[in-house]
C-alpha cells in the first residue's frame, strides 16, 4: 500500500510529468488563462490518464513487448517498435470516449474546453504517462495509480498556475512579457517551490 | 506560372518562422522539448535535426494526400504519418547513433505530440502544395531549432560552465570561487531561460500578447 | 460528402502501407541495434576493469577484440559454483566476468543495480584478483539529478572507491560505504568508506545498499576465491 501511496506523492510533487517533466506545456499555457477551464481540463486530464495508463499497459503486456504474444503462440515476436503508434491510437480513442461523455452529461463545460479537448490526444504529458510506465516497468496496479497521480500533478500544476495568473491581470507586465514570457518565469518559481519536496519518501 | 526554387514567395515561407511566425515563441507550440532537451548544446542540435526531419517529411506526405483524407479520420491520419515517421527515425537513431538515441530517450518519441507537427499539418500542410509544405516544414523546424539552442546556450553555460562540450569557464575561475550553477540544470532554470528568451525576442519583433 | 465504404478503404490502404513501411525498417535495422547494445555492454565491462582510459580512443572493432580476447563470462548459482549457460532463464543465475591477463585471472567484474533517488540506477563494479580490493565502480544508466546525484558519473566520486577492502579483519563482508560529508582520515575503517556527494545523500545511501546485497550475492563465490588465495600463500 505505501509503495502505491508513494508512487502518487512521487508523481504529484517530487516528479511532476509538467513542472519536472515538461511535458503538457501547450494547453498549459493556453488554457491556465482561466481558473474555472482550467480546472476542467484539469479533471479531464486525471480521467483520461487513469484510463490510458492501464489499457496501454495491458496492450504493451500483451501484444507489444518482447515476447509478450507468448499466449498466442508467437512469442519470439518483438513488436515494442509499434508502441508510439498504438499508444497514440488508444489514447485518441479514449479522448473521443471522454468527449461523448462530456458533450452528453457536462455541455457547457464541453463548450468551455473547446478545441482544447481533443487536443489532449496530443498532450505530450498523456503519451509520456505511458512511455514512462513502459520503461519503469510498472505493473498494472503501479500503471494506474501512476497514471491517476500524473493526471493530480498536472491537475494541481495548471490550476495553481491558472489562480497566479489571474491575480497578475492587475499588475504592470511589460508588453512583450506578456502571455507565455510570464507564464514561464511564474511556472520556473512554481517549479523551484516544488523542488523542496525533492527527496521526501515515506 | 511557376515560381521559382528561390523566389521571394518561398524565402518568405522558411523566413517567416524564424523571426514573426516563430513556433515557440509567438505560436506558443512545441514548448515541452524546448525544456527538456536543453541541457546541452548537442542534445539540442540533434533534436533539432530529428524535428525538421520530421516535419517537412510529413508536411510533405500530408500534402500529398491532403485531397484524398477523409474529413471524420483527418486528424488521426495525420497522426499515424507522424507516428510512423518517428518511429523510422528512431529505429535509424538506435542502429546508426546509439549513444545519441539514448541521451533523447523517450523525448524523440514525443515529437508526435510535439504541437508545431500537428499545428503545421493542420494549418498549412493540408492547404498547400507539397513543395510549400515541405519548405515550411522546414522553416518551421529551424525556427523552432533556433530557440532550442539559444536556451541550450545558456543552460550548458551558466549551468556546466561548457559550450558544445568544450569548457569555457577556466579552472582559475572556479578556484577564484566561480562555481556552476544548478539551477540552470534544473527545470526552474529551463523555465526562467525560455520566458527571458521569450520576452527578448518578441520584444524584438513586437508581437505583443493581447490579453 | 466522401463514403463510408471510401473512409474505411482509405485508412486501411494507409494503415497498411505505413505498417509494412515500419516494419520493414525495425527488421531491417534490428541486427545493427543489437550489436550497439551488445557493444555497449562490452564497453561498460572493459572500462570497470580496467580499460577506461584506453576505451575512449578505440574502434568498435578494436572494442570487440580486446573483450573476446581478455574477457570471459562465467556463470554461477547461487551458491557460488560455476554453471553452464543457462537456457532456461527461470533458474536463478548470476553472472561475472573474468579479466583475463598472460592466462591468469587479473580481475571480476559484477552487474549492479538498485534504487538511487530518482530510479533505478545500473553499473559494474569490479574487484582485484584477490577477491576482497575493489578495483572500479561505473555506473551506466541511472536517473539521478546532474550535479547532485549524477556526481556519481565523475571520476572524483569513482576515483575514490579504487582500492577500498571488501572484508574487515573477521573475514567478513563489509561492502563500502557512502558516508554523508568526507571520511575522517583517522578513522580506523576508512578503507570501508568513500566520501559521499553533498546534496545527494540519499543517492548516496541508496549505492551502499545495492551494492552491499549485490556483493552478498557473489559473496560465496569470492569466498572461496579468498579462501584458495589464503590456501595458496601457506
Amino acid at each position: 500500500m505505501q509503495h502505491y501511496i508513494n508512487i502518487i506523492i512521487n508523481s504529484v510533487f517530487i516528479e511532476n510529468i509538467l513542472l519536472v517533466y515538461f511535458l503538457g506545456m501547450c494547453s498549459f499555457l493556453s488554457i491556465s488563462k482561466k481558473v474555472e477551464t482550467s480546472i476542467g481540463l484539469g479533471f479531464a486530464v486525471i480521467f483520461v490518464l487513469s484510463i490510458t495508463a492501464p489499457a496501454n499497459w495491458a496492450i504493451n503486456e500483451y501484444f507489444l513487448a518482447d515476447g509478450a504474444l507468448a499466449w498466442a503462440g508467437l512469442g519470439e515476436l518483438n513488436l515494442d517498435f509499434l508502441q508510439y503508434i498504438v499508444f497514440i491510437s488508444v489514447i485518441a480513442a479514449m479522448v473521443q470516449l471522454v468527449e461523448m461523455f462530456m458533450d452528453r452529461f457536462s455541455p457547457s463545460l464541453y463548450v468551455n474546453l473547446g478545441i482544447f479537448l481533443p487536443l489532449i490526444t496530443v498532450n505530450c504529458s498523456i503519451l509520456g504517462t505511458s512511455l514512462f510506465l513502459v520503461e519503469r516497468e510498472y505493473g498494472l496496479v503501479e500503471s494506474t495509480v501512476y497514471g491517476f497521480g500524473s493526471g493530480l500533478g498536472f491537475f494541481l500544476a495548471i490550476v495553481s498556475l491558472a489562480t497566479i495568473r489571474k491575480r497578475m491581470r492587475y499588475s504592470n507586465v511589460p508588453p512583450a512579457l506578456r502571455g507565455v514570457g510570464m507564464a514561464m518565469l511564474l511556472t520556473g518559481l512554481i517549479s523551484m517551490a516544488f523542488l523542496g519536496f525533492s527527496g521526501i519518501s515515506l | 506560372m511557376k515560381l521559382g526554387l528561390f523566389s521571394s514567395k518561398n524565402k518568405k515561407i522558411i523566413k517567416d518562422p524564424l523571426m514573426g511566425e516563430n513556433p515557440i515563441s509567438i505560436h506558443v507550440l512545441g514548448i515541452c522539448s524546448a525544456l527538456a532537451i536543453t541541457t546541452k548544446i548537442d542534445t539540442a542540435i540533434v533534436m533539432t535535426i530529428a524535428v525538421v526531419a520530421v516535419l517537412s517529411i510529413s508536411n510533405t506526405v500530408i500534402s500529398l494526400l491532403r485531397n484524398n483524407i477523409p474529413n471524420k479520420v483527418r486528424i488521426i491520419i495525420q497522426m499515424s504519418v507522424v507516428a510512423s515517421l518517428v518511429i523510422i527515425i528512431d529505429q535509424i537513431l538506435m542502429a546508426y547513433m546509439y549513444d545519441m538515441s539514448k541521451l533523447l530517450g523517450v523525448f524523440l518519441g514525443l515529437i508526435i505530440t510535439n504541437c508545431i507537427v500537428l499545428g503545421r499539418a493542420e494549418a498549412f500542410a493540408m492547404q498547400n502544395s507539397p513543395g510549400k509544405a515541405f519548405l515550411d516544414g522546414i522553416g518551421n523546424g529551424l525556427g523552432y531549432g533556433t530557440i532550442l539552442i539559444a536556451v541550450a546556450f545558456f543552460r550548458e553555460m551558466f549551468g556546466f560552465g561548457s559550450i558544445y562540450g568544450a569548457q569555457i569557464i577556466s579552472d582559475q575561475m572556479y578556484l577564484s570561487g566561480y562555481e556552476n550553477n544548478g539551477l540552470m540544470i534544473l527545470s526552474p532554470g529551463a523555465f526562467f531561460i525560455l520566458g527571458l528568451i521569450v520576452w527578448a525576442h518578441r520584444s524584438y519583433t513586437k508581437v505583443i500578447d493581447k490579453e | 460528402m466522401r463514403s463510408d465504404t471510401y473512409t474505411i478503404i482509405f485508412t486501411s490502404v494507409v494503415t497498411i502501407v505505413l505498417g509494412l513501411v515500419i516494419s520493414f525498417t525495425a527488421d531491417s535495422l534490428r541486427d545493427r541495434q543489437e550489436i550497439n547494445e551488445a557493444l555497449d555492454i562490452k564497453k561498460n565491462i572493459l572500462s570497470v576493469l580496467g580499460y577506461n582510459q584506453a576505451i575512449s580512443v578505440w574502434t568498435d572493432d578494436k572494442i570487440q577484440s580486446v573483450y573476446e580476447k581478455n574477457i570471459k563470462e562465467i556463470f554461477i548459482d547461487a551458491n557460488g559454483r560455476e554453471i553452464e549457460k543457462p537456457i532456461d532463464s527461470s533458474l536463478d543465475y548470476l553472472k561475472i566476468y573474468h579479466k583475463i591477463e598472460n592466462g591468469s585471472v587479473s580481475g571480476y567484474a559484477i552487474p549492479i543495480s538498485g534504487k538511487g533517488l530518482w530510479g533505478t540506477m545500473f553499473g559494474y563494479f569490479s574487484l582485484e584478483s584477490d577477491a576482497e580490493t575493489v578495483k572500479r565502480i561505473t555506473f551506466y544508466k541511472h536517473k539521478e539529478t546532474p550535479g547532485l546525484g549524477g556526481e556519481v558519473d565523475k571520476d572524483w566520486f569513482k576515483n575514490n572507491f579504487i582500492g577500498k577492502k571488501l572484508i574487515d579483519e573477521f573475514g567478513n563482508l563489509v561492502s563500502v560505504e557512502v558516508v554523508k560529508g568526507y571520511v575522517s582520515s583517522t578513522d580506523p575503517y576508512a578503507k570501508h568508506k568513500v566520501d559521499g556527494i553533498s546534496g545527494a545523500t540519499i543517492t548516496g545511501r541508496g549505492i551502499t545498499t545495492f551494492l552491499k546485497e549485490d556483493l552478498k550475492k557473489y559473496n560465496p563465490y569470492f569466498a572461496k576465491i579468498r579462501k584458495l588465495n589464503e590456501i595458496g600463500s601457506l
